[in-house]
């Protein structure tokens, strides 16, 4: 009987669960539920209608794996403020780092929780290749799962689609094939565009009749009307497998100057362009139709269309570990305690040894409550003086695009321990470089606040931030690779060198606007030998740009790389309270376009 | 301030020489300490990284002010025209006087170091942003521990009657209570001043050896009290 007590299913209440009756919010993760780790993914939060009114927090727990000891959870916030009887929705970007533990979300009002759900991701919804598809049939693509491909399908809705760029990161293909235009907002419109500039790969079957201006303006073809072709031997002799018997539908395509076709008998088959560092690709046949369906090429068409993968990005750990780790005490700061120590000593004793009586106790007390006020002001000086923010950005612009992506990755520290405060603007995903629990990002219309604490002599805390930066910078090579031509626009460059696997030119200090250089053969020296008197920083971030894991990705590509010191305006995170001049670098990481 | 004993001893310590150059040393100390613990780097000089400078302030502290209140009462450090608890039997003060009188100006004496002392802690403990509930403990904490110990000093100023026996006696004291007590086991341990001191520091009430030695000086406060009725008036 002992037993039977014992194990009966007791009721949620009595669990210390949430004390409410309200339903548990509805919540959408990833893509289709399919997520990728270690990068941002779009959380959907619907909030049922609350009985409470006050301040609110959406919370979004995401386990990690990270350095500290223990179990560590990334926390991701949206504060709000509930209103009795209203829904809310909410789209939070979050890193799912340990898919072994579920993803809490969490509703609390005035401090205390009211609402929670656990969001468990099995193993299969978990992918290193995701292929995401707007379709109304949702069946066709499962055979990509398979091996040698491996990837991951999942379909979704127009109104589904992120509405910040940085979300689409898991996604190594995104397949457009039904989409109302009215279903995409702005900001989705904004988002896709920016994210296929900054290396995404697109997708578009084209379906008669279709128009999506919105994308317009990186659409390779434009579509036309249905029509048929007897046979498709030019897709069978490039991707091999045979077709069912025809006629094969299709849809008309228009090329625009400067795409790749692949035709059969100069009917446009697929059309694709390099928009940026990513890649739109159209084709006029519907995949989804049983006769492609039934082909036996399909698995290496669909494998060339996803590619590799995204361009090699800088690899924000090796940019970390390259910042300094210690801010030294501001050595004004240090003259001015040493001072105030010895005035406020000989103060006191003076006085005590002058007036031993009961006013010279009393003006005694009167130096120490001063002393009190006065030692605490310096002391929140001193402290605020040995707060620094270290940040170094890399800016790796998408050719003819005048955007770019920015990686910057930034240390706090607080040398004497405590609490800190830094604020990001609001496009910028920002996020710890390592996860940790003793940090929390709340999300607001100011942008993103990183807040925690660090402990005395704790190490400083590196920091990440992925945005899209606008600039008009571009730089390409003659065919012959012997003459350089670089725009800068309004931006000078400093200790520019142009890289190539393990070679080196020195460009040195590039003036705003157009530069023409010739580069001989001889210029080319071993990058392990430049002799270079640049600064210390510097030396350290480009050693951390071609010497991290990426390095050899960004290196050993098709052509050269232009970097060098850019004078960028404007910080991107900003520690509060910190009254040290902080440092900040900024890398140009151009891939040469050859002309 | 109605005690004659307790008026006369602050008087006399207002007007010291020597106890003003002592407080001077304190400070120069805790001082000298205080800015050369500035650099944040020197936070890691602990393997826990949770003590900090400002618990290395308050070490010494315990150490010189615990040292001070007990040579004070027994005349170790000899106050220009203060009276021994001995001389005054033969003034016309009663024992409970006498010994109420140099306990409360011994305290006086303590609170009057940890307060001049307080900028400089302050200075310390900002910049670390430690909790003001754990400054004012740990402060509470050093005046309890100084001024148990410094009773011993009032006893023994009336027990032992050479200077030689008494300085003996004082020193024995102080080592099996700083050094003594740090040789325990870990559960005793606790009542070794510098580490309710540290315990302090860290936030948690070292309720215990604050009992303890409040006991022991109020013990040792009786002692004195009992003594001084016994010997024969004047």
């Amino acid at each position: 009987m002992l037993l039977i007590i014992c194990a009966w299913p007791r009721a949620p209440a009595t669990l210390g669960g949430p004390i409410t009756e309200t339903p548990a919010p509805e919540v959408r993760v990833g893509f289709g539920g399919v997520v990728k780790i270690g990068v941002p993914v779009p959380v959907h939060v619907v909030i049922p209608p609350l009985p409470f009114a006050g301040g609110a927090e959406l919370i979004v727990d995401a386990p990690a794996l990270g350095p500290q000891v223990g179990r560590v959870v990334a926390s991701r916030v949206i504060p709000f403020q509930a209103v009795p009887g209203a829904a809310r929705a909410f789209d939070i970007p979050v890193v799912v780092n340990d898919s072994r533990r579920p993803l809490a979300v969490i509703v609390a009002i005035n401090g205390r929780e009211v609402l929670r759900r656990e969001i468990s991701i099995p193993p299969e919804r978990v992918s290193d290749r995701l292929l995401v598809a707007l379709s109304d049939e949702q069946a066709g693509l499962a055979s990509l799962r398979r091996p040698p491909l491996g990837v991951v399908t999942s379909y979704i809705t127009g109104d589904t689609l992120p509405r910040r760029w940085q979300e689409y990161g898991a996604v190594d293909l995104l397949v457009i094939r039904d989409l109302e235009a009215a279903a995409l907002g702005r900001t989705q419109q904004e988002a896709l565009l920016t994210w296929v500039r900054l290396g995404g790969r697109l997708l578009l079957i084209a379906r008669p009749g279709s128009r999506l201006a919105a994308l317009d303006s990186i659409l390779p073809a434009a579509a036309g009307e249905a029509h048929a072709v007897d046979s498709l031997s030019t897709l069978s002799l490039r991707y091999g497998g045979a077709f069912p018997p025809g006629p094969y539908p299709l849809v008309a395509l228009q090329p625009r100057p400067g795409t790749r076709v692949i035709a059969q008998d100069k009917v446009p088959l697929i059309v694709s362009r390099r928009e940026g560092a990513g890649k739109v690709t159209i084709w006029a046949f519907d995949p989804w139709l049983p006769s492609y369906l039934e082909w036996g090429g399909r698995l290496r068409l669909w494998d060339e269309t996803i590619g590799a993968g995204a361009p090699a990005a800088v690899d924000p750990d090796a940019l970390a570990e390259q910042l300094p780790a210690s801010t030294p005490l501001d050595p004004l700061a240090h003259a001015a305690v040493g001072g105030a120590i010895v005035l406020y000593i000989a103060a006191l004793m003076w006085c005590v040894r002058r007036w031993p009586t009961r006013a010279g106790a009393a003006l005694g007390l009167v130096i120490v409550a001063f002393g009190v006020a006065g030692f605490a002001l310096l002391a929140d000086l001193t402290r605020a003086r040995s707060a620094a923010l270290i940040e170094a950005t890399v800016l790796q612009p998408a050719e003819g695009t005048g955007v770019a992506r920015a990686t910057t990755v930034a240390s706090v520290a607080v040398p004497y321990g405590g609490r800190y405060r830094v604020t990001a603007p609001p496009a910028v995903f920002a996020t710890p470089v390592a996860p940790a629990s003793d940090l929390k990002a709340v999300l607001t219309a100011d942008g993103t606040v990183l807040t925690g604490t660090l402990r005395a002599g704790e190490a400083p805390r590196a920091l990440l931030a992925v945005s899209a930066a606008s600039i008009v910078v571009s730089a390409w090579l003659s065919a012959d690779n012997r003459r350089l031509t670089i725009d800068l626009g309004s931006l000078r460059l400093q200790d520019a060198e142009l890289r190539w696997h393990d070679r080196l030119v020195v460009l040195g200090d590039l003036p705003p606007g157009r530069s023409v250089m010739e580069i001989s053969a001889d210029a080319w020296a071993a990058a392990a030998n430049d002799g270079r008197t640049r600064s210390e920083f510097s030396s350290h971030l480009r050693d951390g740009i071609f010497r991290g894991p990426t390095g050899d990705a960004i290196l050993n590509g098709t052509t050269p790389v232009l970097d060098g010191e850019l004078q960028w305006p404007a910080p991107v995170f900003v520690l509060d309270g910190a009254r040290a001049p902080g440092r900040r670098l900024t890398i140009l990481l151009a891939p040469l376009d050859r002309r | 301030m109605r005690n004659p004993v307790l008026r006369g001893d602050l008087r006399a310590r207002g007007r010291s020489r020597r106890l003003w150059l002592l407080t001077l040393i304190f400070l120069g100390v805790t001082g000298a300490l205080v800015f050369l613990g500035l650099p944040p780097e020197l936070d890691r000089f602990a393997q826990s990284q949770a003590s900090s400078l400002y618990v290395a302030v308050l070490w010494v502290e315990v150490v010189l002010v615990t040292y001070g209140a007990s040579a004070c009462l027994i005349q170790e450090i000899a106050i220009e025209g203060e009276k021994s608890a001995l001389d005054l039997v033969f003034a016309p003060f009663s024992p409970a006087t006498i010994v109420a009188g140099k306990s409360a100006s011994s305290l006086t004496t303590i609170v009057c170091w940890l307060a001049v002392a307080a900028p400089l802690l302050v200075l310390t403990t900002v910049i670390r942003q430690v909790p003001w509930r754990w400054v004012a403990l740990s402060l509470a904490t050093i005046a309890v521990v100084a001024w148990g110990v410094g009773q011993f000093g009032l006893l023994y100023d009336i027990v032992f009657e050479t200077e030689f026996s008494r300085t003996l006696a004082h020193w024995g004291t102080l080592l099996i209570i700083f050094i003594g007590t740090a040789a325990l086991p870990p559960l005793l341990r606790a009542f070794n001043p510098i580490a309710a001191a540290t315990a302090a520091a860290g936030g948690a009430p070292p309720l215990a050896p604050l009992g303890v030695y409040a006991a022991l000086g109020a013990a040792c406060a009786v002692g004195a009290y009992v003594r001084l009725r016994a010997l024969p008036p004047a």
